[in-house]
């Protein structure tokens, strides 16, 4: 329960990117000054997910995918096929985009403004869109290592395995922090949500307080994908 | 954090307290060391309460996972695009350092710099934010103490075998061994612990930037008690402890070691810029730094930054750096000069 993937949430595919990405990556350090564009293009919708889920605001995220990019761009010639190039992208931009978290967690801040260019999801009732900005300013007063795993595994979708090589750090920290953001996730929420159980205990998500949930199961077992 | 009360409700005897938030994710996500585990399900199965709490925190994975998706808009990667093509454009030119006017001065041998007060704004809030490491940080940015003035004609070719003291020679001796180097880099050992939060703050003055305290006082001890304090405004004389501070120096930060090939060997180095560039003749370096990086030897080079004149990109590597694959890089940012 705990792995979203684990769940049967789509996880993106990593096998259509994979050849071409690398056969791009050649291209572009062999000197095609077209072949970087066309992998940033593959996979920016994306890297810019990562980047304004984590970040919030728009020009930051624009700033901290630019900037990685830049880098990611000079340093191709280094990328020796260890990992996915898409894995290796996100790691830039996740980098990047935690540095600019510290930094700003370094000043005091005003209201962020929140993903104005984030076009609402039809679906959306009123009271979804609210709650999903309760969530995503909730999301952003996590520990912005928790914040980051828990944009890449629950928002993004990608399997265990992957956010840790995108991070950096073993699949059981990747676990630990979208469990720990999770759960605190669940307890501020409780005290937004008008109606909502201000103690601990209780769904955070009255419209899924229903939802399939075994109970006094061990949750989050480990299926990895 | 928000451990509930546990006058609420009367005590269990199985049941000793509820776990804290951590605790019951970390239990759920199995990521518990069994002894625990065993003490949090024997819990679990006396309380209702913990037992939904830890149903809510699906309901929120759930909830992330329902977010409606994002796609990049257009002007941001119209943006994006075009700093890839200035980007591409720039790439196997010769790199122009000549943009920094503190390149135009040969080996500003010696320099302290208390902090940099060229970016005073960025310093404090810094300072005023980061109150846990505003300490660690004032003494990374003091610790910006050029014990080596390494001086490079012709940038990526020293002669070969030249180490630490070669170097140092060249440095102590204001280039005179070199006709005219078109480029000059400092070499510092500071040895200080940089983060990504105070490393930005430390730029300007291993870069030499103009903007400094005029007689700062050297605030950090640890490893470079030879630092000697000087002034960037005038012309360091060569300091005749600097050959013996820099070995000293370093002698004192043995685990620092590992970095030694990327500090005494230039063709390390070199080899490590050029892949950082993205270019075959590689950039020419502002500064280069032998110091940590959340605790890990590492080097921080500082690098023009194309297309911002007015930033400098300081890359952090490790030893790896030119020789593993991903460089070592442990960390990257663009930073404003001064």
């Amino acid at each position: 329960m705990g792995d979203p993937a684990a769940d049967g949430f789509a996880a993106p595919a990593l096998e259509d990117s994979g050849p071409d990405d690398r056969e791009l990556m050649r291209r572009h350090v062999a000197g095609d000054p077209d072949a970087f564009t066309d992998l940033v293009r593959r996979h920016r919708d994306r890297l810019w997910a990562v980047a304004v889920r984590t970040l919030g605001d728009p020009d930051d995220a624009a700033d901290a995918v630019q900037d990685a990019l830049v880098s990611a761009f000079r340093s191709a010639s280094s990328f020796r096929g260890e990992a996915q190039v898409s894995t290796w992208l996100h790691r830039i931009v996740v980098n990047a985009c935690v540095d600019r978290m510290r930094r700003k967690a370094a000043r005091p801040t005003v209201a962020m403004p929140d993903e104005e260019r984030a076009p609402a999801d039809p679906r959306d009732a009123v009271g979804a869109r609210e709650l999903s900005l309760d969530v995503l300013a909730a999301l952003r007063a996590l520990p912005v290592e928790q914040a980051t795993a828990l944009v890449l595994v629950d928002i993004e979708g990608w399997p265990v395995d992957v956010a840790a090589a995108m991070l950096d750090v073993p699949a059981g920290t990747v676990k630990s922090r979208c469990a720990r953001g999770r759960a605190r996730l669940a307890e501020s929420l409780a005290h937004l949500r008008p109606g909502g159980n201000p103690t601990p205990g209780g769904s955070v998500l009255p419209a899924q307080a229903d939802a399939p949930a075994p109970p006094g199961e061990e949750v989050g077992s480990d299926v990895t994908p | 954090m928000s451990r509930p009360d546990a006058s609420d409700r009367p005590p269990e005897p199985s049941a000793v307290e509820h776990p804290d938030v951590d605790t019951l994710a970390d239990f759920g996500a199995s990521q518990l060391a069994a002894p625990v585990a065993d003490g949090v399900r024997r819990h679990l199965d006396g309380c209702a309460e913990c037992r939904s709490r830890l149903t809510s925190y699906d309901d929120v994975a759930r909830l992330l996972h329902d977010l409606p998706p994002v796609r990049m808009p257009d002007d941001v990667l119209a943006r994006l695009e075009e700093a890839l093509r200035e980007e591409a454009a720039g790439r196997g030119a010769e790199p122009t350092p000549v943009a920094a006017p503190s390149l135009q001065q040969p080996a500003p041998a010696m320099t302290t710099v208390g902090r940099p007060l060229g970016s005073t704004s960025r310093w404090r809030r810094w300072r005023t934010g980061r109150t846990g490491t505003g300490l660690a940080g004032l003494a990374a940015a003091a610790a910006v103490v050029l014990l080596v003035g390494g001086v490079v004609a012709g940038a990526l070719h020293l002669r070969n075998g030249g180490d630490a003291h070669s170097q140092t020679s060249a440095g102590n001796s204001g280039g005179a061994t070199l006709a005219a180097p078109p480029h000059t880099y400092a070499t510092t050992h500071s040895g200080a612990d940089y983060t990504k939060a105070s490393l930005a703050a430390a730029i300007p003055a291993l870069i030499g930037s103009p903007a400094r305290a005029p007689h700062a006082a050297p605030l950090y001890n640890s490893g470079s008690d030879q630092a000697v304090a000087g002034t960037a405004g005038s012309p360091a004389p060569p300091a005749p402890t600097s050959a013996a501070g820099a070995s000293e120096a370093k002698s004192g930060l043995t685990s620092l070691s590992v970095m030694d090939p990327l500090a005494q060997q230039p063709a390390v180095l070199f080899a490590c810029i050029a892949a950082l560039s993205g270019s075959r003749s590689g950039a020419v370096p502002l500064a280069v730094d032998i110091a940590r990086f959340n605790d890990r030897p590492a080097a921080v080079i500082v690098l023009p930054s194309p297309g911002h004149p007015a930033d400098v990109e300081a890359w952090v590597v490790g030893p790896g750096c030119g020789r593993t694959p991903g460089n070592d890089v442990l960390f990257w940012q663009r930073v404003p000069r001064a």
